[in-house]
């Protein structure tokens, strides 16, 4: 009976002073059908959650979420357990523990202590100040926001004192946050569907004559080989990260200032690349001295791996009502982001010269005794301070509710080409509305790269079969260059078919 | 659980049955309707109240969804109040947490809590015309249903139609003319009970026509304490055929809510 009562989500009294305690979850399948037919297949997914929920004294909570996932973007993937360390997991089916923790919760003080997830800042989609915790990109247009955020095991206690004046600030809270390790973000292999173009060695790279040093012949090298590999981030407790939130409310406005110190938290990837010159090979073979001749054709190997950085972030942001809209701000001004240089650029002959040229004797010398030589690249990802600022606004009229945002990031003293401008924004549009007493649901998504020219367009009806039961049909649309974030999956246009079981 | 009464209580509510028995001579709209706010400032003035309730919510064509949910709210001088309400299933919006601070002369602050996104986002007030959960109830239904005593005859001039009779309950049939800017409601009818001095049925319309554009009918009426409260409500959509009901499982006045249960802490925190 405890256990049928349990699973109908129902709350129930335990014996023995155990309390009370709740179980409740869902079931879902996703199937999406891309428009382009040769693009990288993404299987059908299920899903499973369950959530447990207890407070055995009054003062003590606990709560357990675990995710189950079978099939879905990854490929030839391996039954696992995700964990807190590496980049790159290619798990199906796989098992996740979303969040577990306890909460503490005191008359003037509330701490939760275990795997969480933090949410900072106010705008909608995107929020600047949101830096604590890592996310997932494997799937990264259909799970976003809360669902695509990793826990990172956190101490974090928030404390409301009594002596701030409410005209001052209102339910003032300070509260601090403990990170004792990095946890890195999640990314799709090389082999997904959502492996992006940006982050992937080109086929071909070809240096013109002369290019690397006077007197060196054209060389064409071809990448025969790339794949992903991790490295765990730095594991002492001094690589954790720190950070602070102070919030309240002046004037009918409500505010957060912020402040993290600890890892990037954003993506970071380094390309490691080695050479190998066959022609070289062949003529030693043949028992002959290889020349620079030989070294015009080469073969590379890459490898993406990790890069891992540590920021600083000082943001605010704030809300209030006016006039019947909602008006939402938010700003924040990284310390060491990093951020994605442009593959061409990174790549381009100019780059490599400069990059390669203190170690090429030593490169050429190991490719004419026919070794396979490590090139060292320049960075893939480099750190710069960055401000962002985003201001949203929403209006509901007769069920309809709309909401129009911009976000611009500013990238400070850049010299490099990045895939992002050095002035990058970004409008954001959304409509919602229910019909039927709510049965039905609609979404329209609507986010333009302005200053590279991307678009990313979303609709979603979802279907309220029962109090249980959720149907949801949608189609993804990927448009732009595909030198931007967005239009580099322009070929991935799908439709998705979901169906929710709730208990 | 309601506090024992005092000597004095037990003294206001006996002369409030009095009066209750007097407003069967009543003259005027604004006699019935000063009464039900003198006993609502008197023998049935309430600070705080819990009420479990669930609503379902029956479409034209008979589909129906379901949402439980816990209101608590409390009273503050100055006509000022706060409530909150936190979804209690089913699981698609368990943990959802809506917190309103009623003001007086300004608009009210409204915050809801979604455990999706895991944040509180601040709402204009302009959404009290806005379906409450996707209802046939809105925000300012609500609020209607609360001050229907308490408005002034400026704020709602009123007019006694007639009396009528609702499943054997004498009524009072009053019509109010509600003045506030952005009422959405040129008129309403209510029905308020002869010996209770409870409304029993309230109609509300958006034009002059004859025809209602909603019915709320409030039933099965239960003394706890001396507070008269319906365990039943169905609001009725007469134009496109949708209803909900709203069955009140436990409301409880006066359990001493404290001020800290309407502020954001709570609002995330939820109710267990």
């Amino acid at each position: 009976m405890l256990a049928s009562s349990l699973a109908c989500g129902e709350t129930f009294e335990l014996p023995r002073g155990l309390g009370r305690w709740e179980a409740g979850g869902f079931l879902e399948g996703l199937a999406v059908l891309p428009s382009v037919h040769d693009t990288q297949r993404q299987r059908p997914e299920g899903r499973l959650g369950v959530a447990v929920r207890g407070q055995p004294r009054r003062w003590l909570r606990v709560f357990l979420d675990l995710r189950g996932i079978v099939g879905g973007p990854p490929e030839h993937g391996s039954p696992g357990l995700f964990d807190i360390s590496r980049t790159f997991q290619n798990l199906s089916p796989s098992l996740e523990v979303e969040e577990s923790y306890a909460d503490l919760l005191l008359s003037r003080l509330d701490v939760r202590i275990g795997k969480q997830k933090i949410a900072w800042g106010r705008l909608d989609t995107y929020q600047p100040t949101d830096v604590v915790n890592p996310h997932r990109y494997t799937d990264p247009f259909l799970v976003t926001g809360e669902d695509a955020k990793i826990g990172i095991p956190a101490v974090r206690a928030k404390w409301y004192p009594s002596f701030v004046p409410e005209r001052i600030a209102a339910e003032a809270g300070l509260e601090l946050i403990w990170v004792p390790v990095p946890v890195p973000p999640r990314f799709p292999l090389e082999d997904e569907r959502w492996f992006p173009e940006s982050v992937r060695a080109p086929p071909v790279v070809f240096l013109p004559k002369g290019s690397l040093r006077r007197g060196l012949p054209s060389v064409t090298v071809r990448t025969t080989s790339f794949t992903t590999s991790n490295r765990r981030p730095p594991q002492q407790l001094d690589e954790g990260a720190i950070a602070s939130r102070l919030d309240g409310r002046t004037f009918s406005t409500d505010w957060s200032l912020y402040f993290y110190d600890g890892p990037e938290t954003g993506l970071g990837f380094k390309l490691a690349t080695s050479v190998v010159a066959p022609d070289a090979r062949v003529a030693l073979g043949r028992g002959e001295k290889p020349g620079i001749g030989d070294l015009q054709h080469l073969r590379a190997a890459a490898s993406l791996l990790p890069r891992f950085g540590r920021i600083r972030m000082v943001g605010a942001d704030c809300a209030f009502a006016v006039a019947g809209y909602t008006v939402r701000g938010e700003v924040a001004y990284g310390m060491d982001r990093l951020l994605p240089r442009s593959a061409e650029e990174f790549l381009s002959a100019d780059v490599l010269r400069q990059a390669v040229r203190p170690h090429l004797p030593s490169i050429i010398v190991g490719l004419l005794k026919g070794r396979r030589v490590g090139v060292p690249l320049p960075d893939f990802f480099v750190a710069r301070d960055t401000v962002e600022w985003g201001v949203g606004v929403d209006y509901t009229y007769r069920g309809w509710m709309a909401i129009a945002q911009v976000n611009e990031l500013f990238v400070l003293n850049n010299p490099t080409e990045l895939l992002l401008n050095d002035v990058d924004s970004t409008l954001l549009f959304v409509l919602r509305k229910t019909f039927l007493s709510g049965r039905v649901g609609g979404e329209a998504v609507v986010m333009q790269e302005i200053e590279r020219g991307a678009t990313m367009g979303l609709g979603r009806l979802t279907y309220a079969a029962t109090d249980h039961l959720r149907l949801r049909i949608g189609y993804l649309l990927l448009a732009g260059s595909r030198r931007t974030l967005i239009g580099q999956f322009h070929d991935d246009d799908e439709a998705f078919f979901e169906v929710r079981y709730s208990f | 659980m309601r506090t024992p009464r005092t000597r004095f209580q037990s003294w206001v509510v006996g002369l409030a049955a009095l009066f209750t028995a007097a407003t069967g001579h009543a003259t005027t709209g604004r006699d019935v309707l000063a009464e039900g706010k003198r006993l609502d400032d008197t023998s049935r003035q309430w600070t705080d109240r819990t009420q479990r309730m669930t609503l379902r919510i029956v479409s034209a064509g008979g589909s129906e969804l379901t949402r439980r949910l816990t209101l608590v709210s409390r009273r503050y001088g100055g006509d000022e109040d706060k409530s909150l309400a936190t979804f209690e299933g089913p699981p698609e919006v368990k943990g959802i947490g809506f917190l309103e601070w009623a003001h007086n002369g300004r608009d009210n602050e409204q915050w809801l809590y979604l455990p999706e996104f895991r944040r509180t986002r601040r709402l204009a007030s302009r959404g009290r015309d806005e379906a409450f959960v996707n209802s046939d109830f809105t925000y300012r239904d609500f609020e209607v249903i609360g001050k229907l005593f308490s408005w002034t005859e400026s704020e709602a001039p009123s007019t006694l139609l007639r009396d009528e009779e609702i499943d054997g309950h004498d009524c009072h049939v009053i019509e109010l003319r509600p003045q506030q800017e952005g009422m959405p409601y040129r008129r309403l009818l209510i029905w308020v009970d002869v010996v209770k001095v409870v409304p029993r049925r309230l109609q509300f319309f958006t034009t002059d026509n004859a025809r209602p554009a909603k019915q709320l009918d409030l039933t099965d009426i239960r003394d706890i304490g001396p507070i008269p409260t319906p365990s039943r409500l169905e609001m009725r959509q007469l134009t496109s055929g949708s209803r909900t009901q709203v069955e009140l499982e436990k409301v409880e006045y006066d359990t001493g809510v404290d001020d800290e249960r309407f502020t954001l802490r709570f609002l995330e925190r939820g109710e267990f």
